[in-house]
């Protein structure tokens, strides 16, 4: 479902999986918590099996030696690991870690105890054991926290489209215009609309998971009567829609937006004017369908196109997300008319964690 | 100073209206709500300043300030819009008056004082500019002055232009009139819907009705609605022929 992911894609992704270990106050935490572990260590030792301060003082020296070497590669390699997928990068570092408790400890042995004797047998699968844990919780812990940054993005990402996509500029200082203009004749119908355009915003802001049929077709309302406000005459709207499908769930601003794109290119470019007509149909088996048609111009102003497409490709988006593959966005054109029609499942059960 | 206000949506004339009514020495003359209504008014009303949506549905606010900037006297414009022209960027880089939507009545009356200093010199260049960028639309009509008026023509109306002397004339369902524009311009202008038969003339493609053979062995296009045909050039005979076969 996921895209695959571009070359530069992978680097920003896998940015906050590994800590910059160049940086100075990252680096001093590490000597922190190389230290607690040292004394942790220290003070799990058996009450006396000697001097606890010696004991943490090569604890100290041999754990910083293996934080700092570990830090210093990660810094060098710190630009080549972050070119790797999420997964190889998490196998590399892990096996450079061990790897590096390995050696260290194979050198210590060397410089303590050159000759081999005495009681250092088995300080290498120790050690390694270790290592192997601290690093397997340190990883864990940076893997679900850059999990979480991810997923917090990408939802604060879907907002701000939605938000772009609701606010369309033309739509909201037209409409603040034609509030403008009332406030002083129709104070009434000035203050309605005010209200219908703080709950557009309000439902844009909050965006809950689902909201029925019934509530987004308020939303709807609420918006056609502003542009009515703007357009008088010229729009004209007819709405069938079956009561028993009202309850149906579906995600929010799902057809509120095509709506407005059914006035913005359908109606506005056509000096009469026109007539959007939503319509609801459900078929046993089939789902859902709702369409939305208006009447095109027949002289089509271009640059009008762009902004279309971006809603659409927006709602399709969402569709992928709430639904899968099982909803879909249809566009049926003719000469004189352009139809969306937005097809839901019958069931429909999001997606468990894919929001 | 008598003004005119275009816009296609009712409040909003409403609104200019209210804030003109504030304002000394000013006088709204009339209202329209497009482009078409907006040059019928000016040539009633022949007022001296504009007030121009840019995006209105049919011909559009440039287009109309096109057609008027081709009257003898032109009024000055003010163009306003709600958000998001590019071709904001063209009027700001010739100081040209624009105001944006909801409009501030302090920054209406800049405008107007500042209009009257401003006129043809200031804005043709402008309208001329956003009219030459390859992403411009062609017009949709054809503005042509007649006895001190100015007459739009429908481009679907048009049969052919045709270049004589010093004038280019265009021929339309409902006769004939003189226009400023060059053959080579209107050409590039309206590349889609008409084609060179002459080095004198361009027809309407949708106008074309069949090819006749001349006395001399050279060929005519001959025209729906019209008895009339124009000479085709050797030049161009390979490219119309293609054209009919399609």
């Amino acid at each position: 479902m996921q895209p695959s992911p571009r070359h530069s894609g992978i680097a920003a992704q896998a940015f906050g999986l590994l800590p910059n270990l160049c940086d100075n106050r990252v680096l001093l935490l590490l000597i922190l918590i190389a230290e607690l572990l040292a004394m942790v260590l220290t003070l799990s030792q058996r009450p006396g099996t000697g001097n606890l301060w010696s004991y943490l003082a090569t604890s100290s020296f041999f754990i910083q030696s293996i934080a700092l070497i570990d830090a210093a590669l990660l810094c060098y390699t710190r630009r080549w690991l972050l070119r790797l997928p999420p997964l190889y990068l998490g196998i590399t570092v892990y096996a450079g870690l061990q790897l590096v408790t390995v050696l260290v400890t194979l050198l210590q042995g060397l410089v303590v105890d050159p000759f081999g004797s005495g009681n250092s047998a088995g300080i290498l699968p120790r050690n390694l054991g270790i290592s192997a844990i601290i690093s397997a919780v340190v990883m864990r812990y940076l893997y679900i926290r850059h999990q979480n940054e991810l997923r917090q993005q990408a939802e604060n990402n879907a907002k701000i489209q939605v938000l772009q996509a609701r606010i369309r500029p033309h739509f909201l200082f037209n409409s603040l215009n034609t509030i403008a203009s009332l406030i002083h004749r129709q104070p009434q119908q000035a203050e309605e609309a005010i209200l219908d355009l703080a709950e557009l915003f309000r439902s844009t802001l909050s965006q809950p998971e689902k909201i029925t049929l019934a509530q987004e077709m308020e939303l709807v309302q609420k918006y056609l009567h502003i542009e009515s406000l703007r357009l008088g005459p010229r729009l004209k709207v007819e709405s069938r829609i079956p009561r028993e499908l009202m309850d149906l769930e579906l995600p929010p601003l799902v057809l509120q937006p095509l709506v407005e794109n059914a006035v913005y290119h359908g109606i506005e470019p056509i000096p009469e004017g026109g007539t959007v007509s939503i319509e609801a149909a459900n078929q046993a088996g089939a789902g859902t369908v709702i369409s939305i048609r208006n009447p095109r111009s027949s002289s089509p102003r271009s640059g009008r196109n762009t902004g279309n497409r971006m809603a659409l490709d927006n709602i399709r988006q969402r569709l992928l997300l709430h639904y899968g593959k099982q909803a879909a966005l249809i566009i049926d054109e003719t000469v004189t008319e352009y139809t969306v029609k937005l097809q839901l499942p019958d069931i429909s059960v999001p997606r468990a964690g894919m929001v | 100073m008598k003004i005119l206000i275009v816009d296609d949506e009712q409040p909003a004339r409403e609104r200019l209206v209210r804030l003109l009514g504030e304002i000394k020495g000013y006088e709204v003359a009339g209202e329209a709500s497009n482009g078409a209504e907006a040059i019928e008014r000016y040539n009633a009303l022949k007022p001296e300043i504009v007030l121009m949506d840019i995006r209105m549905p049919g011909i559009d606010g440039l287009e109309t300030a096109r057609h008027m900037m081709g009257d003898e006297t032109p009024p000055a414009i003010i163009f306003t819009t709600a958000y998001g022209d590019h071709a904001l960027e063209a009027f700001d880089t010739h100081a040209v008056g624009y105001l944006l939507k909801p409009v501030r009545r302090e920054k209406l009356e800049e405008a107007l004082l500042a209009s009257q200093r401003s006129n043809r010199s200031q804005l043709t260049p402008v309208l001329q500019d956003i009219a030459d960028k390859p992403e411009a639309e062609a017009r949709t009509h054809i503005c042509v002055r007649m006895r001190g008026n100015l007459q739009l023509i429908p481009v679907s109306d048009i049969l052919y232009f045709r270049a004589e002397d010093k004038y280019v004339t265009l021929q339309h369902t409902e006769g004939t009139a003189l226009i400023e524009d060059s053959l080579v311009k209107l050409e590039e202008e309206f590349a889609d819907s008409f084609l060179r038969v002459h080095r004198n003339a361009l027809v309407s493609i949708n106008r074309i009705t069949g090819l006749k053979r001349l006395a001399d062995n050279t060929f005519a296009v001959m025209l729906k609605g019209s008895d009339e045909t124009l000479d085709i050039s050797r030049r161009h005979l390979a490219a119309i022929r293609r054209l009919i076969k399609s």
